[in-house]
């Protein structure tokens, strides 16, 4: 894998950019999609991918675990490609595994889930169980959940890498007391992903996280993107601005995921959700325009005067 | 709070009707046991018969609710059911020991009080869900849900002719905290019921215990 400089990084943002505005074609499969790269190897990914965290945890009731079956068949019919879980979402991972069984359609799915433990050696039984509750032979990204006990789960998932069963490995969190922590593990520890929480409210990570990120040259994962539908329940009833119409806005979620992704260091949000009819509207921003920085601050702007 | 609830309140709900779906008609039984405990706890010797069925209803909730059920979508629930299990334990064992105790009759207002609360705890939920509109299968009901069980014995501890123990009250009181703070986290007004009743019952026992009895 290779270790691409910040100066890469820009320019592979630069032109993923590029490559949305225009429209143009290359070697990724589904030209007109919003996809972002991964800094360490240039892989692109789609910038919307899928949270599992309350959606999925549903216990053992068929009918509700065919529901969320419906929820990630859209997702992969619409072009998405990360799903995150962790051992800490209840049965998430459980039910993760159930709807891919059931699925014939996964192509393009990034797998990511998490290790959430204080002990090391609870830290490699839970890796292997995720392994088998999802029914997979490799994970696409690894992560540390909340920093618990980042020391040894980043030795453990870096042998697992090494033996071939993960491909990148990361760290998350989403509180934002634990950003300097993050930055701290972030200077000194070779990583692939750092995921936190970003959005048109909670923006403390554009002072030192998201530039530090593109610097070191490591992918970000967006999570809470929607205040686990605080921000929407806010929003909601008031009107989008007209001028939203230019990037195909069409509700405030996708205004809320647009600002969002459309940060430089960002390569992809993960919100969740339990509805296909949501799915669907989320997953509409991969098709659609990616506002500039000047758009982002009108963006900002017009969302705080409400 | 909203992170150590990793379930939203439709799952919740759906989990308590399936738990209820798996064990109905015991239900009915129950009820009866319920209404027959304010017979059976007034009466020397037979007050040990309703602490042993409550010490039961605790044990088979954190068994069949928490560790089999709830456990499906929260972690923490296995604690929590060997937590129940202990208060269950604890019950019985408490039973036993103080079997040969006997104090002076409680005042009237503690025995109504004991008595409402055993009622509430079989009847009073499955009232407000049919006022509400919402699924009778949601319903909870003591001796087969965690809230209604902390509100009998509570209620039984009112009634029994004997020196209620404090530490008895611990589990009770501590896992309506928690199941009143899921609640208003979960936007779950008629949750809120219940456990507010078992911590104001709690208080309301542990004055009993610094009131004279009746002479």
């Amino acid at each position: 894998m290779k270790n691409h400089s910040r100066r890469t990084f820009i320019k592979l943002a630069a032109a993923s950019s590029a490559f949305l505005a225009t429209g143009t074609t290359n070697a990724l499969s589904t030209p007109t999609l919003l996809r972002k790269p991964i800094p360490k190897s240039g892989e692109f990914i789609p910038a919307i991918g899928m949270g599992t965290w309350i959606t999925f945890n549903v216990g053992d009731n068929i009918s509700l675990r065919d529901e969320r079956t419906e929820v990630l068949r859209t997702f992969f019919d619409l072009g998405g490609g990360m799903i995150d879980s962790s051992p800490m979402y209840g049965s998430a991972e459980d039910v993760m595994g159930y709807s891919l069984a059931k699925l014939s359609n996964t192509q393009g799915m990034f797998s990511a889930t998490k290790v959430w433990t204080s002990s090391k050696d609870e830290g490699r039984t839970q890796i292997d169980d995720s392994f088998r509750l999802w029914g997979l032979k490799k994970f696409d990204l690894f992560q540390v959940h909340n920093l618990l006990n980042w020391e040894d789960h980043l030795a453990t998932l870096r042998e697992r890498r090494a033996a071939g069963h993960i491909r990148y490995i990361g760290i998350t969190t989403s509180h934002g007391s634990r950003h300097p922590e993050m930055a701290r593990i972030m200077e000194t520890q070779d990583i692939d992903f750092v995921q936190f929480t970003y959005n048109v409210e909670d923006r403390g990570a554009e002072d030192r996280l998201l530039p530090l990120a593109a610097d070191k040259g490591i992918a970000v994962i967006i999570n809470r993107p929607f205040q686990r539908g605080a921000l929407i329940d806010r929003l909601e009833g008031k009107p989008l601005p007209a001028w939203a119409s230019e990037y195909g806005i069409t509700s405030w979620a996708q205004y809320l995921l647009k600002f969002i992704v459309s940060h430089p260091a960002v390569t992809c949000a993960i919100p969740a959700t339990s509805k296909v009819e949501h799915m669907k509207e989320n997953m509409n921003v991969l098709q659609t325009r990616l506002p500039d920085i000047k758009d982002r601050g009108r963006m900002l702007d017009y969302v705080q005067s409400l | 709070m909203d992170r150590l609830i990793p379930y939203s309140a439709d799952v919740y709900g759906t989990i308590v009707s399936d738990h209820n779906l798996s064990v109905w008609p015991l239900q009915i039984f129950v009820l009866v046991l319920c209404l027959s405990v304010i017979g059976l706890a007034r009466r020397g010797g037979a007050n040990n018969v309703a602490l042993m069925i409550v010490a039961i209803f605790w044990i088979w909730c954190g068994v069949h609710f928490h560790i089999m059920t709830y456990a499906t979508i929260n972690w923490a629930a296995q604690y929590f059911g060997y937590a129940f299990i202990i208060q269950g334990v604890s019950i019985a064992v408490w039973a036993i020991m103080t079997r040969t105790q006997f104090i002076e009759p409680q005042r009237r207002i503690w025995i109504w009080s004991g008595i409402g609360l055993i009622i509430s705890a079989g009847a009073l939920h499955p009232l407000l869900i049919l006022i509400m509109s919402a699924p009778l299968t949601h319903a909870e009901i003591a001796g087969v849900m965690p809230t209604p069980t902390a509100a009998l014995t509570i209620g039984i501890l009112f009634l029994v002719p004997r020196r209620a123990a404090l530490w008895l009250l611990i589990i009770p009181v501590a896992w309506s905290i928690w199941d009143g703070l899921s609640a208003w986290t979960l936007e779950l007004s008629i949750g809120l019921v219940l456990p507010g009743m078992v911590i104001i019952a709690a208080l309301g026992l542990i004055m009993s215990l610094m009131t004279p009895p009746n002479r």
